[in-house]
């Protein structure tokens, strides 16, 4: 397929069949909107990412599911990291998705920005047609439209492979004292032959103020489709069900952390959480019983923290272990018999 | 030491480090320890630990260096 008709059929196909064909394994159909297709199947995707910004880098997979919702479909997902916790602090987020407007965030995405924003500009580029990119470089933290000429080829296996590259030298991103421009943009998007966005990569390097070469910052975002199918009624029932039950008890708990909305959220958590035990999403299941646990224990302490701290005074300070500039892990008790200041401090 | 609570990259604190010149051992990811096991309202914010193990002070906010260095005599006795 040429991008010429790539950019044909992302305009013509309808934004549902957008999303099945980030969810789908097998190509799309060649005429999307026939009667037989589903335009709202339900189905799941596995997503592998990874991202970086300078020396920080963070990796995890993403489960999304796609289920049906008024008016349209629901996209639920649950990342988990690679040391087993959840990027972003909530095990489960999720946004609505109808017809042509904007998908709307209902549970703010655990995941970090990155790929929330992954996800809507591959979402978005179904809607604007193919034109200023599917990235529009937002996957790479960037709130801007950024214009990329565009190269396609084509591979032995029949697989898209479309490279964008900034149009025209630096772009300026912010100005003022602390400037910000972006001196190389990137990105690379793999699609099978019917369409099918298999794998992409974003890369761009930010130089500040006046620095002529990128000591700075560098960012990137690479993500991999491992597996995708649709999946069967009884599945999506059971995974619409899990999301009705968790979505208002996550919704409290991510409003306040006063002992109030704790307990009520710990209410309706216990009235149903025997009949999602298992299931599609028992894991996140088991996850918000332990949020649940925690933030119960932390609403139980004055609100103040200065109060909290008074009660800290000349007892043990409590240990912990931190990993140092350097990569080494230091511990609190590494310096017993020592007296210590010790400055937490940051930039905002 | 000094424990950064604020999530900022590893660029980002080395250039902090460098541009202050600073002299500690500098930790990160350190905001789940600041702000749960040691109630972190302002940064910055410096605890001060006796030799043996015990808070005996806190400091909250930006102080002058006379009033740390009370602080700091204070934890010494």
């Amino acid at each position: 397929m040429t991008f010429e008709r790539l950019k044909t059929h992302l305009s013509t196909v309808l934004l549902a069949s957008l999303l099945l064909s980030l969810l789908q394994p097998t190509s799309l159909p060649a005429q999307a909107g026939s009667d037989e297709d589903d335009p709202n199947p339900s189905a799941k995707a596995v997503w592998k990412v990874e991202r970086s910004r300078g020396e920080e880098v963070l990796e995890f997979e993403v489960t999304i599911f796609q289920i049906p919702a008024p008016g349209g479909n629901r996209w639920v997902w649950r990342a988990t990291a690679s040391n087993g916790t959840y990027p972003g602090g909530f095990p489960i987020g999720s946004m609505l998705i109808r017809g042509s407007s904007k998908p709307r965030p209902e549970l703010f995405d655990p995941l970090s920005p990155a790929v929330m924003e992954m996800l809507l500009s591959v979402h978005g580029a179904g809607s604007e047609g193919a034109g200023l990119g599917w990235a529009a470089g937002t996957p790479v933290g960037l709130r801007r439209q950024i214009s990329v000429e565009r190269i396609e080829a084509v591979d032995d296996d029949g697989q898209l492979i479309l490279t964008g590259q900034l149009a025209g030298g630096q772009i300026q991103i912010r100005g003022g004292a602390r400037a910000l421009r972006l001196s190389a943009f990137k990105e690379t998007l793999y699609l099978n032959a019917g369409g099918s966005l298999k794998r992409a990569e974003w890369a761009a390097t930010l130089l500040r103020g006046d620095e002529e070469n990128a000591t700075s910052e560098e960012r990137s975002l690479r993500v991999e489709r491992l597996e995708a199918g649709l999946i069967e009624e009884e599945e999506s029932q059971q995974v619409e069900a899990a999301y009705e039950f968790l979505a208002p008890v996550v919704r409290v708990l991510r409003k306040g952390m006063s002992l109030a909305a704790v307990e009520m959220a710990e209410k309706m958590f216990q009235k149903g959480q025997k009949d999602h035990k298992k299931g599609p999403l028992a894991e996140v299941v088991d996850e918000v019983a332990y949020l649940l646990k925690s933030s119960k224990k932390i609403a139980s302490q004055p609100l103040d923290p200065d109060v909290r701290a008074k009660k800290m005074m000349g007892k043990p300070a409590p240990d912990f272990s931190l990993e140092g500039l350097d990569g080494k892990m230091v511990n609190l008790s590494d310096f017993k018999g020592k007296t210590l200041m010790v400055a937490f401090w940051g930039y905002s | 030491m000094a424990i950064n609570a604020d999530n900022d990259g590893r660029t980002r604190i080395r250039e902090f480090v460098q541009e202050n010149e600073l002299q500690q051992r500098m930790l990160i990811r350190g905001d789940g320890v600041g702000f749960q096991q040691y109630h972190l309202k302002r940064l910055p914010t410096v605890y001060f630990i006796d030799r043996k193990g015990n808070v005996v002070g806190r400091d909250a906010g930006y102080q002058s260096y006379e009033q740390l260095e009370k602080s700091l005599q204070k934890a010494l006795k």
